[in-house]
């Protein structure tokens, strides 16, 4: 007998108010981002015109500048963007990226000078050979010991967070803590750099170059590698299994668990992923600082929030977008640039960026309110 | 069309001998179902009879401490509620249970989904989903839209939906009429129909006896973690099965302390809130307990609400002792007299982690203070009192009030209303969730209460208790509520229809 055919002489008069509006797409959320962006660029070419020296905010070199100066929040934001969609937060990622550029410039260092040759000649009379298959590639050990950083920073979060079952906020405080101390004690306090017996490698001046070589790229390689991650996650999220669980997390964690998800290790996994990217960024801070710095992007977990949270992200999670996240980290530096071209202090900039997030969240609660 | 009961090559499930205990509680003692394939039976019983229990169980959610559980003559022991899933069983939950941001499709698929290397196979998915909307008719439900934007009745059938994408064999319906608008009620049974026809067997929970005697075929009583009863829907009566399921004659459950009723305390005309009143109107008087009984979303909790100042007004006036006093807040309201239960008792009606102690008192600290410090032994001795007054038990005033049973909590609520001195009682879904033992105690005191002089608003979706407590009944539907009248001059009939209905305006 087929289904179908039983009573379907008379279709049922469709529900009240079941699917006729959905259709009309959301103006806020889905053109609020660009708006602010272009009223913040709007902004500051009035107050620079004013001024009379508009070509120096609206400029292409000023652009390549602000796209580099972007790249670091707007990868941080990726994965930020990631984790808050599945309702989590992590706080640790300045203090991360700080880390990351640690542990490269003494891996880096480590791999070139090979000191445990001096310590084993002095105690045991012992020499070891210098190695050259270390000595060769110095560059490629600090990569894979920064993603090493970053991915597990990101793990143990993840960990922490489903293991212990303590919520995001306060493990992430934690790790800050625990990345920040770990950072200062391998620094003690000062910048490491590298040895002076060498030139940093080629890739590091490459990568953090503002203006590109060859020239055809347009903007920074740094910036492509963003965009290229952006296009991932954002295939991540729309396209895989696991970014619809990270929104059904986010969206309703009972519902997810009572579907058969597993919820901690989906946790896990985005944890790590945004750790890796982290790590990314801190690769990025160590082409752009060409040292390793134990407190060089303290705070830029407000940034990156910020970001988050301009591009349509919400706090208590199921809600953001890779696009409108870009968009938010490119509006953040924005707001610093154009303050450094009006000679405004950059204090300025972290009032304006606190009160950006607290006005896009009333926004954002007072839509809620109106479409419910 | 009625199974034959108890037939082996057409049961499609049974459940014997089923227990399970929480900590030193027996939930449930020894409970058997036995459901026939494509029969729609109701599972009947007042809060914490075991239901639930006995339905988490059987979806998987909890594990049983012993007991049989056979589908289709197969023994049947669920991992989890995703395997019961699979294996054919599928709840229907009363607080629909949806990603509100995710989109129809992926609710629908969400834990089901096909990937090939972690990627989502999009059209095989939208191909079942649309396949399953076909099934209940109602394919004008986009697979894109977000399930935010749905009604509560849509969002049941992407429930249903959700069930049909893999091929359940036994849906159940917990509550589902709650929250649905008459026509949506209907549509809801001819869909359960379908399914039936389909083969698909059908548990359904209800409050609403007519209901359940319009749509099942068979019933289960539970009582205290115990099946009490069963037969078929046709031939049971509603006074039979009402005291199955109370276990007692309805005059015990209900005992009366005579009052009677004085001048009126509080009158409200064309009372009209933000969505929700749309227009209420009543008159209460003093030492009167007034019912207000209504479907789950007509809008009574927003009226009591509006009434106590919580919730913003747009229309109407409030007279209060023969004053005019239309818009206020709760801090003024309680200085008037007025108290408020809410019916959400662990999160807005106690602080559950704090004492007894503060959650009696936060509404009338004040009379404590000493020169700006609260004097501890004064209040506890006043807290001691209320505890004996109201019969609850505990260890000590400063015992967590989480820790006490829910019929002991919602006394605590009720002795807060009584310490701050109020004398109109506003209360929304006083006996929900409590055990019948403890709600006979809270009729008893509701009604010496009233005896005392106070005026008292009951709300409840539980029509007996209105009927059985009483003085005089309102009934409020989609937003509307109409002065009441003397419980004597309706009939239960006239209630159903007058709540379902509404459609006037």
């Amino acid at each position: 007998m087929n289904p179908i055919e039983i009573g379907s002489t008379s279709p049922e008069p469709s529900l009240s108010g079941s699917s006729a509006k959905w259709r009309g797409i959301d103006f806020w959320s889905a053109f609020g981002p660009y708006l602010g962006l272009s009223v913040v660029l709007l902004l500051f070419c009035y107050f620079t015109w004013q001024r009379g020296d508009l070509n120096r905010f609206l400029s292409v070199s000023n652009f390549k500048l602000i796209t580099v100066h972007t790249t670091i929040t707007a990868t941080v934001a990726l994965g930020m963007t990631m984790i808050m969609i599945s309702g989590g937060i992590d706080l640790s990622v300045g203090y991360v990226v700080s880390l990351v550029t640690v542990t490269m410039m003494l891996t880096y260092r480590l791999a070139f000078e090979q000191p445990w040759r001096q310590l084993f000649h002095h105690h045991f009379e012992f020499d070891i050979p210098y190695s050259d298959f270390l000595a060769q590639s110095p560059s490629v050990w600090a990569i894979v010991a920064g993603l090493l950083t970053g991915g597990f920073t990101g793990l143990a979060n993840g960990m922490l967070i489903t293991r212990l079952k303590v919520v995001p906020f306060v493990v992430t405080l934690g790790m800050m803590g625990v990345a920040r101390g770990l950072a200062r004690y391998l620094t003690k306090g000062t910048p490491i750099v590298f040895p002076e017996s060498a030139q940093p490698p080629r890739w590091v001046p490459a990568l953090g170059a503002i203006e590109p070589d060859p020239p055809w790229l347009g903007v920074g390689p740094s910036v492509w590698s963003v965009l290229l991650l952006a296009v991932v996650v954002a295939a991540i999220l729309r396209f895989t299994v696991l970014g619809r669980y990270c929104f059904a997390l986010g969206s309703n964690e009972a519902t997810a668990r009572l579907c058969g998800i597993n919820v901690e290790r989906t946790k896990v996994i985005l944890y790590t992923l945004a750790g890796l990217l982290t790590a990314w960024a801190g690769i990025l801070q160590f082409a752009r600082s060409r040292a390793g710095l134990h407190d060089v992007q303290a705070g830029l977990e407000l940034d990156v929030i910020a970001a988050v949270v301009i591009g349509g992200g919400s706090l208590t999670g199921g809600e953001g977008t890779v696009t409108g996240t870009l968009v938010g980290a490119l509006m953040i530096t924005v707001l610093s640039n154009g303050c450094s071209k009006l000679d405004l202090p950059m204090e300025f900039r972290f009032v304006i960026i606190g009160m950006i997030i607290i006005g896009v969240s009333a926004v954002n609660t007072w839509r809620q309110r109106r479409l419910t | 069309m009625t199974m034959p009961p108890g037939s082996e090559a057409l049961s499609r499930l049974q459940m014997a001998g089923i227990r399970k205990r929480f900590g030193s509680t027996h939930a449930l003692r020894s409970v058997s179902l036995e459901v026939a394939r494509g029969e729609v039976h109701a599972l009947i019983g007042e809060n914490g009879a075991g239901k639930s229990t006995l339905m988490k169980i059987l979806s998987g959610a909890e594990k049983a401490d012993a007991g049989i559980m056979k589908l289709d003559s197969q023994s049947y022991q669920p991992r989890g509620p995703q395997d019961a899933r699979l294996r054919g069983v599928a709840m229907i939950y009363q607080e629909l249970a949806l990603a509100p941001h995710l989109n129809v499709e992926a609710n629908v698929m969400l834990g089901l989904e096909e990937s090939r290397w972690g990627f989502i196979r999009g059209g095989a998915h939208r191909h079942r989903v649309r396949e399953a909307l076909a099934l209940l008719q109602h394919p004008e439900i986009h697979p894109e839209a977000p399930v935010m934007r749905l009604s509560p009745a849509a969002c049941q059938l992407i429930e249903v939906a959700r069930a049909l994408v893999v091929d359940a064999r036994v849906i159940v319906f917990d509550e589902p009429t709650s929250s649905l608008t008459r026509a949506d009620t209907n549509h809801l049974f001819s869909l359960i129909h379908r399914l039936k026809t389909r083969g698909v067997s059908i548990i359904y929970i209800s409050h609403f006896l007519e209901e359940v005697q319009r749509i099942a075929d068979r019933y289960t009583i539970l009582r205290d973690g115990q099946t009490v009863g069963s037969g078929s829907a046709a031939a049971a009566t509603l006074e039979g099965i009402i005291e199955k399921i109370v276990g007692r004659s309805i005059h015990d459950l209900y005992p009366r302390v005579p009052h009677h009723l004085g001048a009126p305390v509080l009158q409200v005309q064309m009372l009209g809130g933000k969505i929700l009143p749309s227009r209420a109107d009543l008159t209460l008087h003093q030492g009167e307990i007034l019912g207000i009984f209504g479907l789950v979303g007509a809008g009574r909790t927003e009226t009591l609400r509006a009434l106590y100042g919580l919730d913003p007004l747009l229309a109407g006036e409030i007279q209060v002792l023969g004053r005019f006093d239309t818009r206020s807040t709760p801090r003024r309201r309680i200085a008037r007299g007025f108290g408020f239960l809410s019916e959400d008792r662990k999160k807005e009606g106690l602080a559950l982690s704090q004492s007894i102690a503060d959650n009696l008192t936060y509404s009338r600290l004040g009379t404590y203070l000493h020169a700006g410090w609260l004097s501890l032994a004064r209040r506890k001795t006043a807290v001691v009192s209320w505890l004996e007054r109201l019969g609850i038990q505990c260890r000590e005033p400063d015992q967590r009030v989480v820790e006490l049973s829910g019929g002991n909590q919602q006394k605590v609520v009720l002795a807060r209303l009584l310490h701050q001195q109020a004398d109109i009682l506003l209360l929304d879904e006083p006996t929900r969730g409590i055990d019948v033992g403890s709600k006979a105690e809270i009729y008893r005191l509701i009604g010496e209460l009233a005896a005392q002089g106070k005026a008292i608003i009951f709300v409840s979706s539980y029509l007996p208790e209105l009927l059985g407590i009483c003085d005089s009944l309102a009934v409020m539907a989609r937003g509307r509520l109409n002065p009441s009248r003397p419980v004597a001059e309706w009939t239960a009939e006239q209630i159903m229809a007058a709540a379902t209905g509404g459609g006037v305006s």
